[in-house]
């Protein structure tokens, strides 16, 4: 049976507002086209309840075939390197800031491209390239490289994670996250496959204090135990090479990936969840804001005030909060759907 | 260690309904006190000027605190009401009904000295039961007021309350385990005086609260507030969607129970006593005013910050990624890190470079003197010339003190203006004159707004552009910042020649970060002290 501790606590039965965060995630709907929507969770106690919620869309993202990056990688390069060739080459700015620039990009790109099998090294995007004609090129050492499209998952831009590992060390464990949620059909592909549609975004105080929180919590069945934030696999958290949640960090407004839209953005705290309702990048996708209610009243003002004009465009979603598992004593739930 | 979300959890499954036991307080001559301070307050605000609206918010102060702190009926309250002057004084400035009032709240606070203060003796009740009966418990009260809680368990055979005793604000409401027990005195408000975390009824740590009260004085309706779903206010747990169905309500529900102590509940007259935060919060309209959040600097002093302001700050760990940043009060700026006040030469002060203290040292100087050699006279030359400040004895005490983080000086241009005027009636012409033209007086308020701050927040856009510069140049002189900081809790730093900018910066160490104010714009970002930042409690 899956136990559950807390900060180093003793073994227990996962609890319910464990499981029910978790299911609230794998429950989230992902089919589309479907109206956007907001939710506010409001939890008794600051908590590590936006990696739990991550945790289980992640679950549902890993029974999806469709969830993962490997469909239009090549487009994702050929866009990288046209940012890097039109823009960051050539910008004047010390610091990158695209509002001054105006440039349109929401962060500097390095033009830095790494092999997924042999990762040593990195390649700089060349003048080469032909973005007419859709056809990469970077080079080192003197050496160009232009490599198919068929063949572009074999590369990636740096500092991201590969859309695909296909060594055996470095995929994602299928038995332990299906004996978590038993009911889940995990997709073995996706397990070596990296996705950005789904996004954490953490604590105002930055990277470390939102894997701090998640660090605390661990899952074991006695013959292994993972921690939440390895388990989560946001890039750099764990030795895992496959990544399957991007990561924003309010602090720096960053995303740690060149992506798309995603399609659903699982907020850590008040100040996380008002930046990311607001952004451009984000202002497609789904976002699901988690918070505690310990705070002063002009920051559970500012949210509860959020919520109210949302309400000009958007309507409760009834029906999925009537098909929500039952929300334990101290947990508030409110889902808004975008009308349509 | 604080409790786990599991234990939290745990607790809140484990009782179907929180008790409150609300104790209510009744004193005749309290109630006289009460009632004239509050007439008082409602004819100053509504009809007076300047002056009267500074003395009305002193006196919402102070009741504010006597209705919310377990304060001892002594002489410092009847000293409190003096420091207004003398009653035919307040006659001659407010008329013949504050007058009156003001004799009435007088003779109370003279009669109250007989008595012992009830919510004292409530709370020593209240606080003894729990201790023989084995139960834990908190107390929630602001920091300052913790040694009116202290002083009731001082005497030989008391135990005295230990700092585990108490929780300040809701980071510390947060870090607390599950207990038994939180005593509050006063109502439940989110905001002001006696204010407490919304979470007390939204995120309950502990199974009962005694709130001991004056009769009158409720709780703040709404009080409790949830973003997502509102508490539930009676007995009956709310089940799936609760109010506009768009939100499933937490189900945490209370049962209070109300006992009341004193004479009959009523003022004399018949009429129930008036909540003074009602009263005094239509008085006090949040139209005018921001929310803020106070940086404490010093024992004396703080500044206001708007929500998220944007704070250039210093912060002294070693593992610091970004020592010098903007951060947000209360989140990212946190007690132990300095603020960063630039005194910039090309910031516009009518062409005076601020020197710390430059122009301070010459009228600080000379206006000791002049108290030293006859205060009574000083006062009166002062007042002939249109300094009519109500306590001005106390106030030219204050401004004689010679510079700290700010220059202690009249709060007010034109007050300033005089007092130059007459402490240095050749100041233009004795060899000290202010540049380019600029009168000395005006030279010399400069410095002192430069050091509160007046002129950043007069030209913020500008100023953003200028920190943006400092954090690049402050970046450099990192070892040097660290020195000092080690060594001082506030210290300045020139600025080393040849960078873009030139001035000084001040450095000042966070000694605590406090929500729940409501001041005017023209407050914020000014360093003022902290017994004139009350007022601003909402």
């Amino acid at each position: 049976m899956m136990e559950f501790s807390e900060r180093g606590g003793a073994w227990r039965p996962v609890p319910k507002w464990v499981g029910f965060l978790i299911r609230l995630g794998y429950g989230w709907p992902a089919v589309q086209p479907r109206p956007r929507r907001i939710a506010l969770v409001s939890m008794p106690c600051d908590s590590a309840a936006a990696g739990l919620v991550a945790f289980g869309a992640l679950l549902r993202d890993l029974c999806d075939p469709q969830a993962n990056d490997i469909d239009g990688h090549y487009d994702r390069l050929l866009d990288y390197a046209r940012q890097y060739l039109e823009n960051c080459r050539k910008c004047e700015l010390s610091k990158c800031d695209p509002q001054i620039r105006g440039c349109g990009q929401l962060r500097e790109v390095t033009g830095k491209i790494r092999s997924a099998t042999h990762p040593h090294g990195t390649y700089q995007i060349s003048e080469r390239t032909s973005l007419a004609e859709r056809q990469i090129a970077f080079s080192r050492a003197g050496v160009l490289l232009s490599p198919k499209p068929q063949y572009a998952t074999d590369w990636h831009i740096d500092g991201e994670p590969p859309p695909q590992w296909n060594n055996e060390e470095g995929d994602l464990s299928a038995d332990f996250y299906r004996r978590i949620l038993p009911e889940a059909p995990i997709d073995v592909k996706n397990l070596c496959q990296s996705y950005s549609g789904l996004c954490l975004a953490g604590r105002a105080s930055g990277e470390n204090a939102s894997r701090e929180i998640c660090t605390a919590v661990r899952f074991g069945d006695g013959m292994a135990e993972f921690r939440l934030d390895e388990l989560l696999t946001v890039h750099g958290w764990s030795a895992c090479n496959v990544s399957r949640i991007s990561f924003f960090n309010p602090r720096t407004g960053q995303l740690d990936r060149n992506v798309a839209t995603p399609r659903l953005v699982v907020a850590d705290g008040d100040v996380s969840f008002l930046d990311v309702i607001d952004r451009p990048e984000f202002r497609k996708g789904d976002v699901v804001g988690l918070t505690h209610r310990i705070m002063e009243r002009d920051k559970l003002e500012a949210l509860g005030n959020k919520m109210s004009a949302l309400r000009q465009w958007y309507i409760p979603d009834e029906d999925m909060l009537c098909a929500l598992p039952e929300v334990p004593r101290g947990i508030s739930v409110s889902i808004l759907r975008r009308r349509t | 260690m604080p409790a786990t979300a599991t234990q939290v959890f745990d607790f809140i499954e484990g009782h179907p309904s929180f008790p409150t036991e609300r104790l209510e307080i009744s004193l005749a001559e309290f109630g006289a006190l009460r009632r004239s301070l509050r007439m008082i307050v409602v004819n100053l605000r509504e009809g007076g000027d300047y002056e009267a609206a500074e003395a009305a918010d002193r006196l919402r102060s102070l009741l504010s605190e006597w209705l919310t702190v377990p304060v001892p009926f002594d002489g410092s309250m009847l000293a409190a009401l003096q420091t207004f002057g003398d009653p035919t004084g307040v006659e001659a400035r407010w008329g013949r009904d504050i007058r009156i009032a003001f004799d009435t709240a007088l003779r109370a606070a003279q009669e109250l000295q007989l008595v012992e203060n009830p919510v004292r003796t409530r709370l020593q009740a209240v606080v003894r039961e729990l201790r023989a009966s084995g139960r834990s418990f908190k107390i929630y009260c602001h920091r300052t007021a913790r040694p009116h809680f202290d002083s009731l368990f001082v005497a030989p055979g008391e135990t005295p309350l230990p700092d585990s005793a108490f929780l300040h604000s809701p980071p510390h409401y947060r870090d607390a385990e599950t207990f038994d027990t939180l005593v509050k005195i006063g109502p439940l408000r989110s905001w002001g005086w006696g204010s407490a975390p919304d979470a007390i009824k939204a995120a309950p740590r502990f199974a009962t609260l005694i709130q001991i009260v004056w009769a009158g004085c409720a709780d703040e309706p709404g009080f409790g507030y949830d973003p997502v779903a509102p508490v539930a206010s009676d007995a009956t747990p709310r089940e799936g969607p609760v109010a506009d169905d768009s939100a499933l309500g937490n189900r945490i529900s209370w049962t209070p129970r109300v006992t009341r102590f004193g004479y009959d509940g009523t003022a004399s007259g018949g009429a129930p006593e008036e909540d003074e935060f009602r009263v005094f919060g239509r008085l006090n309209q949040p139209g005018q005013k921001r929310r803020a959040t106070l940086v404490r600097i010093d024992g004396e002093h703080g500044i206001l910050f708007a929500p998220h302001s944007q704070v250039l700050s210093f912060d002294p760990a070693p593992d610091s990624r970004n020592p010098v940043s903007q951060r947000l009060p209360g989140e990212t700026l946190i007690e132990g890190m300095f603020v960063i006040r630039p005194l910039l030469g090309d910031v516009d002060l009518g062409g005076q470079q601020a020197g710390h203290g430059q122009y301070s040292r010459i009228w600080k100087a000379r206006l000791s003197e002049e108290r030293r050699n006859n205060p009574e006279r000083l006062v009166a030359r002062l007042r002939a010339a249109g300094l009519d400040l109500a306590c001005l004895p106390a106030d030219i005490r204050n401004w004689c003190v010679a510079p700290t983080t700010v220059i202690h000086a009249p709060h007010k241009r034109k007050h300033f203006e005089i007092l130059i005027r007459v402490l240095l009636p050749d100041s233009d012409s004795d060899g000290a004159p202010g540049r380019n033209g600029i009168p000395w007086w005006q030279s010399a308020w400069n410095e002192i707004r430069a050091t509160r701050g007046d002129a950043i927040q007069a030209g913020r856009h500008g100023q953003e552009l200028l920190d943006d510069e400092l954090v690049v140049i402050l970046g450099g002189l990192l070892p040097l910042i660290r020195q000092n900081a080690s060594q001082a809790d506030g210290f300045s730093l020139a600025l080393p020649p040849g960078q873009t900018l030139q001035g000084a910066v001040l450095f000042n160490r966070v000694s605590l970060v406090e929500d729940g104010f409501l001041a005017p714009d023209t407050e914020l970002r000014v360093v003022r002290e902290l017994n004139m930042l009350q007022q601003w409690r909402a």
